[in-house]
């Protein structure tokens, strides 16, 4: 049984990738997981600058899901690759380097960055974090935004892109294909939708920053159709996530189109996910008469009705 | 880290651990406050007063998010863990369905815990449901520290929905509790700050006063400007929503009080979090910064951090 993916030049030995946002740098993680159980990792979102992040609160629950406004909280660019990538590259699992840039030429300077970090192999391009004034969203609901941010990052890596992208895009295959056409080796989605909720005795939106992303199995629905659009529109490979917190869910994002699969706000509750996952998917796979874990890729648009 | 203050876990300190425990038992100790004890002896083991679980309220989707509570009680004989909790909401009116013989994953212990070291007077102030890691800081402070005095001073809403203290001065014979109820059903009508503002005036001169107070962040605050003014150290256990208590999210952020000082350089120093881990002190920018409560908490020493927030 193979579970490798290919995403671009990056090989990963399962398809199952610690989302950024859930993971930090690792060190945490590492107090109760495994890092070597992820086929690649991805940091938190890193910025040019350090950022300290929203006012709190920052997370609350909701029906099958949770509300962040984390605000990009990070040590910045500089500080990652200096004190986090050296430690993190220890357990020999791709690096993926979610990178956050405010503008297309802080997008440019992350990547030249990087590109001198050979540890660093892929950039994960966030042109969908909902929770930031500038940048963000605002680069990722729209193709012309999607395509510069994208171009900036790879004249400036070598290595593979992979774009972040929003549920909230005008059209997910518009934005697939202009990440394509940017130069990305993979996409990745979906980022959170945008949500909000209101304490009832207070009177006041629940969360510092009032709105925040919208996680869990809540958006699982959503994400699927995202991916399933996006991966009949390009020839790269797909990153799904959204609400995987099984494998069950795990083989609908395959089957929708996905190459590899991320585990995000999932991994919060269960840090142990990825091997009971793995252990589900090999065993689907022997049922069905599988060999290789790609072979499920866009299976239930593929077969036809 | 004064020698005095709360012990966080070391880098070589036990890392959480994920169990499915047996609920041995759950029941309503008074009006809405609930205690529930677990089968857990791998918690029990590593468990310090002032940390916290994760609860995982049921097995599905739905809630979510594990839900953090202070530790109440361990028995290490026995190999449990009990909580102590309020029926608020829509996660604690499932818990409180709980039967004995039912499983719950819960993850722990987390968080840095509370060690008093040594103090000759050691004064627990607990508002409401501030109430809930006491038993636990009190007997192991009583154990640690047996000729010390321990004072409790609990402030809750009325009789009726009171802990019953005399659970606690039944065990621990030395520990002096007060209590003051809003209506004044019970104890002395008011808030728990006048009891702390009596405690003081009595205890007043003495030297190696400790303060560790729980409860909601106004009434920490209110503490914390008497403690101040007395000049006695206060170390507080702060809540905030939290979604994995372990790090991984940075949602449980607390303000620092007047961002960083002198005790954390900015890029001077790098200050290694609990469990060896990072958590942005040295690189994040100076004025405007957090905590995490679940790492670099939940017991914080009040200067450090800005409860006005």
């Amino acid at each position: 049984m193979d579970l490798g993916v290919r995403l671009g030049d990056l090989k990963l030995k399962n398809p199952l990738i610690a989302a950024s946002g859930v993971f930090g740098y690792g060190r945490e993680y590492s107090r109760v997981g495994d890092i070597r159980w992820f086929g690649a990792v991805s940091t938190k979102g890193t910025t040019l600058h350090p950022r300290a992040g929203n006012p709190p609160p920052r997370v609350t629950e909701t029906p099958s899901g949770m509300l962040n406004s984390i605000g990009l909280e990070n040590p910045g660019i500089e500080a990652v690759i200096r004190h986090e990538i050296p430690w993190l590259s220890g357990f020999g699992v791709p690096i993926i380097l979610n990178a956050a840039g405010e503008s297309y030429d802080e997008f440019a300077r992350i990547a030249a960055m990087a590109e001198e970090v050979p540890e660093i192999d892929a950039i994960e391009v966030n042109v969908s974090c909902p929770n930031v004034n500038a940048g963000g969203i605002a680069f990722g609901i729209d193709a012309r935004s999607v395509y510069r941010a994208t171009r900036a990052v790879r004249q400036n890596f070598s290595r593979t892109v992979i774009v972040k992208l929003s549920p909230a895009a005008v059209s997910i295959k518009d934005v697939a294909r202009a990440a394509e056409e940017g130069g990305a080796q993979a996409v990745s989605l979906i980022n959170t939708l945008v949500g909000m909720a209101i304490d009832i005795y207070s009177k006041r939106p629940v969360l510092g920053n009032v709105t925040g992303g919208l996680s869990g199995p809540a958006v699982k629905p959503v994400a699927l159709r995202c991916v399933w659009d996006a991966s009949q529109a390009v020839s790269i490979p797909i990153i799904g996530m959204g609400g995987i917190v099984s494998w069950q869910d795990a083989v609908e994002f395959l089957l929708a189109g996905a190459s590899a699969l991320a585990l995000g706000s999932g991994l919060l509750v269960n840090p142990r996910l990825p091997p009971e996952i793995l252990k589900g998917l090999q065993e689907y796979c022997v049922r069905e008469g599988i060999d290789r874990i790609d072979a499920l890729t866009g299976l239930a648009w593929k077969t036809g009705r | 880290m004064s020698q005095d203050g709360p012990v966080g876990p070391q880098a070589e300190e036990p890392r959480p651990v994920l169990v499915d425990a047996e609920v041995l038992s759950n029941e309503a100790i008074s009006l809405g406050l609930y205690e529930t004890v677990f089968r857990a002896p791998e918690l029990a083991l590593e468990a310090r007063p002032a940390q916290f679980i994760g609860v995982k309220v049921s097995a599905g989707r739905d809630p979510f998010l594990r839900r953090p509570f202070s530790i109440a009680r361990v028995d290490r004989n026995r190999g449990t863990v009990g909580i102590l909790w309020a029926r608020v909401g829509y996660g604690t009116e499932l818990m409180s369905r709980w039967r004995p013989g039912e499983t719950v994953n819960l993850l722990g212990a987390l968080g840095n815990g509370f060690r008093p070291g040594r103090f000759k007077h050691l004064i627990l102030v607990a508002g409401g449901t501030g109430i809930a890691p006491m038993p636990f800081v009190c007997l192991e402070s009583f154990k640690e520290n047996p000729r010390a005095s321990i004072s409790l001073l609990y402030g809750v809403k009325d009789k009726d929905s009171m802990y019953p203290v005399d659970r606690l001065t039944q065990e621990i014979p030395g520990v002096a509790v007060q209590v003051s109820t809003e209506d004044g059903s019970y104890g002395k009508k008011g808030l728990v700050t006048g009891l702390l503002e009596d405690c003081l005036t009595r205890v007043s001169g003495q030297p190696s006063i400790l303060v560790f107070a729980c409860g909601p962040k106004r009434m920490l605050s209110a503490v914390k400007a008497i403690t101040t003014s007395a000049r006695i150290p206060l170390y507080v256990s702060l809540e905030e929503r939290m979604a994995c208590g372990l790090g991984l999210c940075r949602g449980c952020a607390v303000r620092r009080a007047g961002g960083f000082k002198s005790k954390n350089p900015v890029d001077s120093v790098e200050q290694p979090g609990p469990g060896g881990s990072y958590t942005g002190r040295s690189s994040i920018r100076a004025g405007d910064s957090y905590f995490h409560v679940c790492l670099d908490g939940p017991v914080f020493s009040a200067e450090d951090v800005d409860l006005e927030g």
